[in-house]
C-alpha cells in the first residue's frame, strides 16, 4: 500500500506539476504584488476545482492561512504559500481532465 | 493555459456523455469477476459480510459481537420508535419499510434524480414535522437502519433502465473511478485493486458489498453513520475535499456503488471497526 501511494505520488508529481507549471503558468504577470497575483491565481484555481467537485482537501485552508501571514506581515511565507495553494489547484484541475470518463481497469 | 483546460476538459465531458450508454450489468459481471480473481475461495453470497469476508483474523470478534448484543441495536429500536413517532408510515414511499429498503436507490425520471433511501426519509420526515433532518448520522442514520433491518434476507437490486438512469449511472461510475485529490487515488486503488490488502491497521473492504449493511456502525464513530457519512470519510482520507452528503455527485455515486452488489444480501450486521 505504502509503495503504491509513494508510486502513484512520483508519477504524479513527474506527470504533473513539473511540466505543468513551467513555463504555461506565470502567475506574476500583470502586476507588481507578487503576493496579491499569486493569491488571486490560487483563488481562482480554487474556484474552478469547487465547481468541478474535485478541490483537494487542504487548498482552501492554505489560502486562509497565506492571508493570514500576509496581514502579519510575513511576507515571504505568505507567497510561498499562495503559490502552493495554487500549485495544488492547478493538479487539481489536471485532476479533473477526464475525470466525467473514468472507468476500471479490467 | 486556461483555454487549453476549458478544451481539454470539454473533451472529456463530451467522452463522459458517451458512455452514458451505460450497461450495468456488464460492469456488474466483470466487477465481481475482478473480485473473483484476487480471491477465488471467496464466495459471492460472503461478500455481504465486507471486509470479514476477506480479513479472517477479526471475522471472529465481528461474529461474537453479533451473537451478543451488538452495539447499535438499542440505537436501531430508537429508529423504530422515532419512524412511528414522526408518522412517516403515512408517507406512501415508505409505508412499507421492506419494500422501501429495497427500491431505493433508484432513478426518479419524472424529478430528474436519483433517489435515495436517506433523501425519501428526510423528505417524509419535513412533510410530517415541518422540521429539517441531518443527512449523515443520528436520526437519519438510527431510521434508515431500522427500515433497512426489515428487508434484511432480501437481495440488493438497483435498476438502472431510462437514458436518465443510465446517465446517472454513468456518471456515478466515474466519480468511483477518478483520481482526486493530493494523494491522486480512485475509490477503486483501494477498494478495488487493493482490496485485502492492508492499509496501515486496516484491511482494505472489497467495494463488493458495500452497501448491504448501510448504514453501518463504526465503533471509531461509536454510532451508526449513513454511506455518504463514509464518503466524506474517504474523500479526506484521500486528501479530497468532501461534498455534502446527499449532494447529487454522491447519489449518483450511491447509484453505481449499491448496482456493483445488486444480488447480494441485505444484512442487518451492521458492525464495523
Ligand atoms: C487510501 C485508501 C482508500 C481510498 C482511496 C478510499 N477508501 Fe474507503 N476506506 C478505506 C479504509 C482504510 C476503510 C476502513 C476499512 C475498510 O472497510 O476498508 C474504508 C472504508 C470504506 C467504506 C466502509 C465499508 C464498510 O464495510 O462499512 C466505504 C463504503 C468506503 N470506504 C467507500 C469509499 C469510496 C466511495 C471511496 C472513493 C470516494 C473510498 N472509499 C476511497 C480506505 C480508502
Amino acid at each position: 500500500m505504502k509503495k503504491l501511494l509513494l508510486t502513484t505520488l512520483t508519477v504524479f508529481a513527474f506527470s504533473a506539476q513539473a511540466d505543468y507549471l513551467g513555463s504555461s503558468h506565470n502567475w506574476n504577470d500583470g502586476s507588481s504584488d507578487p503576493f496579491k497575483a499569486a493569491l488571486a491565481a490560487a483563488e481562482s484555481g480554487y474556484a474552478a476545482n469547487l465547481k468541478a467537485h474535485m478541490a483537494w482537501r487542504d487548498t482552501g485552508k492554505m489560502i486562509k492561512e497565506a492571508k493570514k501571514l500576509q496581514a502579519s506581515g510575513n511576507t515571504a511565507s505568505a507567497l510561498a504559500l499562495a503559490n502552493k495553494a495554487h500549485t495544488q489547484t492547478v493538479n487539481a484541475a489536471e485532476q479533473t481532465v477526464g475525470a466525467s470518463s473514468a472507468g476500471p481497469r479490467f | 493555459m486556461k483555454k487549453l483546460i476549458t478544451a481539454v476538459v470539454s473533451i472529456g465531458l463530451m467522452a463522459g456523455a458517451t458512455s452514458a450508454i451505460a450497461d450495468m450489468e456488464a460492469d456488474r459481471k466483470a466487477f465481481v469477476g475482478h473480485f473473483k480473481s484476487i480471491q477465488p475461495s471467496v464466495e459471492f453470497a460472503d461478500y455481504t459480510n465486507g471486509v470479514y469476508a476477506y480479513d479472517e483474523g477479526s471475522r471472529g470478534q465481528f461474529e461474537e459481537i453479533l451473537d451478543g448484543i451488538p452495539p447499535y441495536e438499542e440505537a436501531v429500536e430508537k429508529g423504530a420508535a422515532e419512524f412511528e413517532k414522526f408518522g412517516l408510515a403515512k408517507c406512501a414511499a415508505l409505508a412499507d419499510p421492506a419494500a422501501a429498503r429495497v427500491k431505493h436507490p433508484y432513478y426518479d425520471d419524472a424529478a430528474g434524480t436519483v433517489v435515495t433511501l436517506e433523501g425519501t426519509i428526510r423528505k417524509c420526515y419535513n412533510e410530517q414535522t415541518g422540521k429539517k433532518m441531518g443527512p449523515m448520522k443520528g436520526k437519519v442514520a438510527r431510521i434508515s437502519a431500522w427500515i433497512s433491518d426489515q428487508a434484511a434476507g432480501e437481495k440488493v437490486n438497483v435498476k438502472v433502465e431510462s437514458d436518465g438512469a443510465k446517465a446517472a449511472y454513468a456518471r456515478g461510475k466515474a466519480t468511483f473511478y477518478a483520481k482526486r485529490g493530493q494523494f491522486n487515488m480512485s475509490c477503486a486503488d483501494c477498494h478495488v485493486y487493493n482490496a485485502g490488502k492492508k492499509a496501515r491497521a486496516d484491511i482494505l473492504s472489497p467495494a463488493l458489498g458495500h452497501t448491504t449493511h448501510v448504514p453501518m456502525y463504526r465503533a471509531k464513530w461509536g454510532s451508526l453513520g449513513t454511506l455518504h457519512r463514509r464518503y466524506g470519510g474517504c474523500y479526506k482520507n484521500m486528501r479530497a475535499k468532501p461534498l455534502m452528503a446527499q449532494s447529487p455527485e454522491y447519489r449518483d455515486m450511491e447509484f453505481f456503488h449499491q448496482a456493483m452488489s445488486n444480488g447480494l444480501e441485505i444484512t442487518d450486521a451492521r458492525y464495523r471497526k
